[in-house]
């Protein structure tokens, strides 16, 4: 699988979401480019559902609204990121495993499926593992093939610390409230401080 | 993070007041630790004995969530002293916690089975020993003991609704949606349960029961966003399937003014979501005219 550029804000969401909602399953969308070789570039995350449950209406939705986003900021869904309830767990479930191949095809493969490696939230390592989809399953990459900035991951342990989660939002909180802005412009100007 | 005793006692209360209750927020584990330590620690007036100990034991749990398992077991010390477990239930469900905290889920079990044996109508104790499989990944144990422990406890929603997520966790649809169906029994007011229902339904493919559903939840809660979202979808996976509308029993009509009644709905709610919403609105509007 080429190599793939995880960025700071998409890591940051990531992160935070599955620290705002540590004790159920958290999933959510990779936001980015894919060049002509099929390296891809992940700028953003937008955090779907916590409590993930294999239920298909309202994830249509989000996937539908997600792509009037791209559409009109020209990048796309490049990835689905997934954080098992339990400490240890990292498998890919069956619906998982749909998702994340539903947003290959739209994107003509080389997309990315994270599983957050929860053990991994609380040290000063990356704690996500990529997968890629190989003659119709998903495979665990090396990581080597994810670059993930250094400081990025610093700035990130940092946010967690200060509870910069709260300000985080996802589609399951926007359902319940629409003033819940799920591109999450708190935590782009977190980010950008 | 403005530290606010006052608000931070009103959340930690409505914790205690169980999953049943609409206005219990969500569980943040190192927020009602942080929350509760603080109002302990502060003797500021603000909480009686009484309510002194229901703290104390929020923080145990609290701080075993969290991975904190000195804080746990120094809290959980003291109520141990105060109420010892082989005279209380609530104690020994907390003994239990504290070799779960660390792992040792068999002697966990071990203490639930000792105080069920003296007290065999304990909820929270039969709950345990299921909750404990499912922490273990154990979730075929899980299930089949919740389906025995709702065999006598039937009238338990967070026991029916931990079921349908056990029962989804392994694509179990039609069982999971049995258990929604106990619950709507028992809670038929609640629209939070008829949207879950209809999420269910729609998801292996009753998608006009579904619809019957999010309908039930707007009647039951106007303005819910969910509901106006789950009309809209039912109605283009209706129209996908089937046309002409036969062999449906939603005619043509009925589809097209529920549509427009959702897209009405949601299109006028965003638009008074204030500025700070303004991209999603335009999100919105788009996202309406793809389907129109």
């Amino acid at each position: 699988m080429p190599s793939v550029h995880l960025g700071q804000k998409a890591y940051a969401k990531i992160v935070l979401h599955a620290a705002k909602y540590s004790v159920v399953s958290v999933a959510g969308l990779l936001l980015g480019t894919k060049d002509g070789a099929g390296h891809l570039t992940v700028d953003d995350a937008v955090p779907l559902f916590h409590n993930v449950l294999p239920l298909s209406p309202m994830l249509e939705v989000a996937l539908q609204q997600v792509d009037v986003y791209c559409k009109q900021t020209d990048c796309s869904i490049v990835g689905y990121y997934f954080a098992h309830e339990l400490l240890t767990d990292t498998s890919i479930t069956p619906f998982t495993a749909k998702v994340a191949s539903k947003i290959d095809d739209a994107l003509g493969g080389d997309s990315l499926l994270l599983v957050i490696n929860n053990k991994e939230l609380s040290s000063d390592k990356v704690a996500v593992l990529p997968y890629s989809l190989e003659s119709g399953s998903w495979k665990v990459q090396p990581s080597s093939s994810l670059d993930v900035s250094d400081i990025a991951v610093k700035k990130v342990g940092e946010l967690v610390k200060h509870k910069a989660y709260e300000k985080l939002v996802d589609f399951d909180n926007h359902l319940d409230d629409i003033k819940c802005n799920w591109l999450n412009p708190a935590v782009n100007q977190l980010l950008a401080t | 993070m403005v530290f606010n005793a006052r608000t931070d006692l009103a959340e930690l209360r409505a914790l205690r007041g169980g999953l049943d209750s609409n206005a219990a927020p969500f569980y943040d584990p190192a927020h009602v630790l942080d929350s509760a330590l603080r109002i302990v620690k502060s003797n500021s007036g603000l909480i009686d004995e009484v309510e002194k100990w229901a703290l104390y034991e929020q923080i145990v749990v609290a701080a075993y969530d969290t991975g904190d398992v000195t804080t746990g077991n120094s809290y959980l010390d003291q109520i141990l002293a105060k109420f010892p477990p082989k005279d209380s239930s609530r104690s020994s469900r907390l003994l239990g916690l504290q070799f779960e905290s660390t792992g040792q889920f068999d002697k966990a079990v071990e203490v639930y089975e000792a105080a069920l044996a003296k007290d065999e109508s304990n909820i929270g104790l039969h709950k345990r020993i299921i909750t404990a499989l499912r922490a273990q990944g154990r979730k075929q144990e899980a299930i089949e003991g919740l389906v025995r422990y709702l065999d006598v406890f039937m009238s338990d929603i967070e026991g029916w609704l931990e079921l349908s997520s056990l029962y989804l966790g392994e694509l179990m649809y039609q069982q999971a949606a049995f258990c929604l169906e106990e619950v709507i029994l028992l809670r038929p007011s609640n629209h939070l349960y008829h949207l879950r229902y209809a999420d269910i339904l729609f998801s292996f493919g009753q998608v006009e029961l579904a619809l019957k559903h999010y309908c039930r939840a707007l009647e039951l809660c106007t303005d819910n966003v969910r509901a106006f979202y789950g009309i809209r979808t039912s109605i283009l996976a209706l129209a996908s399937k089937n046309d002409k509308g036969r062999g449906t029993q939603v005619d043509v009509e009925t589809r097209d003014s529920l549509k427009k009644l959702a897209e009405e709905q949601l299109s006028s709610l965003y638009a008074k979501a204030g500025k700070d919403a303004a991209t999603i609105n335009t999100i919105l509007k788009a996202w309406i005219q793809e389907r129109a």
